[in-house]
């Protein structure tokens, strides 16, 4: 009796950091590598329905971003959608997307010296010896994008496609389940339809129900898809 | 459940793990109670109610026609079946009752011979329960969104006003004065509480998405700005931009123990904050995060 494993509604055994590992891996494989100049993005959210758990993603996501293994970077998707990008992956595209021009240097030593943080301050960057012409030319780069007066995001220079494309991709499959007769669609059907977003229809369907804009329903046909009701 | 108490019994496992399942069972099976009701007095909505803290006994209510009534809950009918008694109220014909909504009341936190009320009509009145006159009232230039004392302080008694400007007041009852004005928000403060464990900490909550914590012996600003993020509150940070939702912050609770805050917004999220630190858990709370663990091999 002592080894026997509690188990049952209250001793469910909470998902560890493998299990969110292993979601980042999925979902990063997910990604459409159709180019070399995008590293495998993969939204916050998508990774709360693979892994199960919210709050283990985002204390384990904390946790590799304080260590300097991935980057969380803002899309401009809106204030809560955050990407997951691998630290090295995320240096070598930046480094690819300014090569050639003027403010490649400077670029280079903003990586070297950047610590791990989503969103920074005048006063931060000073620290890192970066003037107010210096972070002009990071806005103008696409490294940085302005969130306040004073305060920037880390941002993907070349991010404008992948958002495109995902956008695009949310309003096929939105539109494919308005157009049933009762807006549901059951999950097995949706490839039936007239909908093939570029990004790969597994990668948007996570996406769309991680940002909660559908809902998925569990049947006994399988999962069945619904719009969320806002 | 039988398991868990045997378990407890002989030592298996730990006592919080008893206590837990216990507790979460108890609130995941809550109802209404059918057979207590309470005296219906008000003629429209109920904005605030506070149970007095000493006894449990006593139960004031606030409204938004500017009605306050007092409740008795104590069950003295041997029946089951009770409805629990206003004892008294402070209704529109009163001279001195509020003209507009009541936004918050509360107990004196030490014995129940007075309570305040605050009201959108810009004034916080101390009120005397056994006369049921204001003893005092304090005026302001904007409307009163909320209020709180220390439940816990001894040597001061300051009430924590928020209102419409972005300066929350500290109004002191043994002068009749307000005393001191904390600056820091830039929007109307939604919501203040103290802290039940430190008697000089407060937390404000403001439309401008910040929650600020203070030391009210300080003069020289806030404690910390909480940032949902987490980033690095280093010197060179101005915590300018630290948000702790991304909508207005409505809603600020301690739990009972002072050790985490809990804050509600209008993006729709809920977050708890260690409060000694100001960092963010990340605990979540959706319902919805179970519905959707799907598993992509069985798809197509």
């Amino acid at each position: 009796m002592a080894s026997r494993r509690r188990s049952g509604r209250f001793g469910k055994h909470r998902p560890g950091p493998e299990a969110v590992e292993a979601a980042l891996r999925e979902a990063a494989e997910l990604f459409p590598r159709r180019s070399a100049a995008l590293p495998a993005l993969v939204l916050r959210h998508q990774l709360y329905g693979l892994a199960g758990d919210r709050t283990a993603v985002d204390r384990h996501l904390n946790r590799l971003q304080a260590e300097g293994r991935i980057r969380l970077l803002h899309l401009g998707l809106g204030p809560d959608t955050v990407a997951v990008v691998g630290a090295e992956e995320y240096r070598e595209t930046v480094l690819r997307a300014v090569e050639g021009s003027p403010s490649a240097p400077l670029v280079r030593r903003f990586l070297d010296g950047v610590r791990p943080l989503l969103s920074f301050e005048r006063g931060q960057l000073e620290e890192m010896g970066l003037k107010d012409c210096d972070v002009t030319q990071l806005v103008a780069a696409g490294v940085l994008t302005v969130r306040d007066a004073g305060s920037w995001w880390l941002a993907l220079p070349g991010a404008g496609r992948f958002i495109r494309a995902l956008l695009h991709g949310r309003k096929q499959l939105l539109a494919a389940v308005r157009r049933s007769r009762h807006r549901e669609v059951l999950q097995a059907e949706l490839g039936q339809r007239r909908a093939r977003p570029s990004l790969g229809l597994r990668y948007v369907l996570l996406d769309l129900l991680g940002a909660e804009l559908l809902r998925s329903v569990p049947t006994t046909s399988g999962p069945l898809l619904r719009l969320a009701e806002t | 459940m039988l398991g868990f108490i045997s378990a407890r019994q002989a030592g298996l496992d730990d006592p919080l793990r008893l206590r837990r399942a216990e507790s979460t069972r108890r609130v995941l099976s809550l109802e209404l109670n059918k057979d207590r009701d309470v005296e219906r007095i008000h003629g429209s909505g109920i904005n605030t109610l506070d149970i007095e803290p000493v006894e449990g006994r006593y139960m004031l209510s606030g409204g938004s026609d500017g009605v306050i009534v007092l409740y008795d809950l104590e069950n003295l009918s041997r029946k089951p079946n009770y409805t629990c008694k206003a004892l008294c109220s402070v209704g529109r014909s009163h001279p001195d009752a509020h003209k507009f909504s009541v936004e918050t009341v509360q107990w004196y936190p030490h014995d129940t011979g007075m309570f305040t009320s605050s009201s959108f009509d810009k004034t916080l009145k101390i009120w005397d329960t056994n006369t049921l006159q204001p003893a005092d009232v304090f005026q302001f230039e904007e409307t009163v969104y909320s209020h709180h004392m220390s439940p816990i302080a001894t040597k001061h008694c300051l009430i924590a006003v928020g209102t419409k400007s972005p300066k929350v007041q500290l109004c002191d009852l043994k002068s009749g004065s307000c005393s001191h004005i904390l600056q820091g928000h830039r929007q109307e403060v939604l919501a203040v509480s103290w802290s039940p464990r430190h008697e000089y900490v407060l937390a404000t909550a403001s439309a401008d998405s910040k929650v600020k914590l203070w030391d009210v012996r300080r003069a020289s600003g806030c404690l910390t700005t909480l940032d949902q993020h987490n980033g690095e509150k280093s010197k060179a940070s101005s915590e300018a931009v630290n948000t702790a939702h991304n909508g207005r912050v409505n809603g600020l609770c301690y739990t009972s123990d002072g050790l985490h805050l809990l804050t509600v917004g209008t993006d729709d999220r809920m977050r708890l904050w260690n409060s000694s630190t100001g960092e963010n858990t990340l605990v979540s709370y959706q319902e919805s995060s179970v519905s959707f663990c799907f598993d992509l091999k069985d798809f197509f």
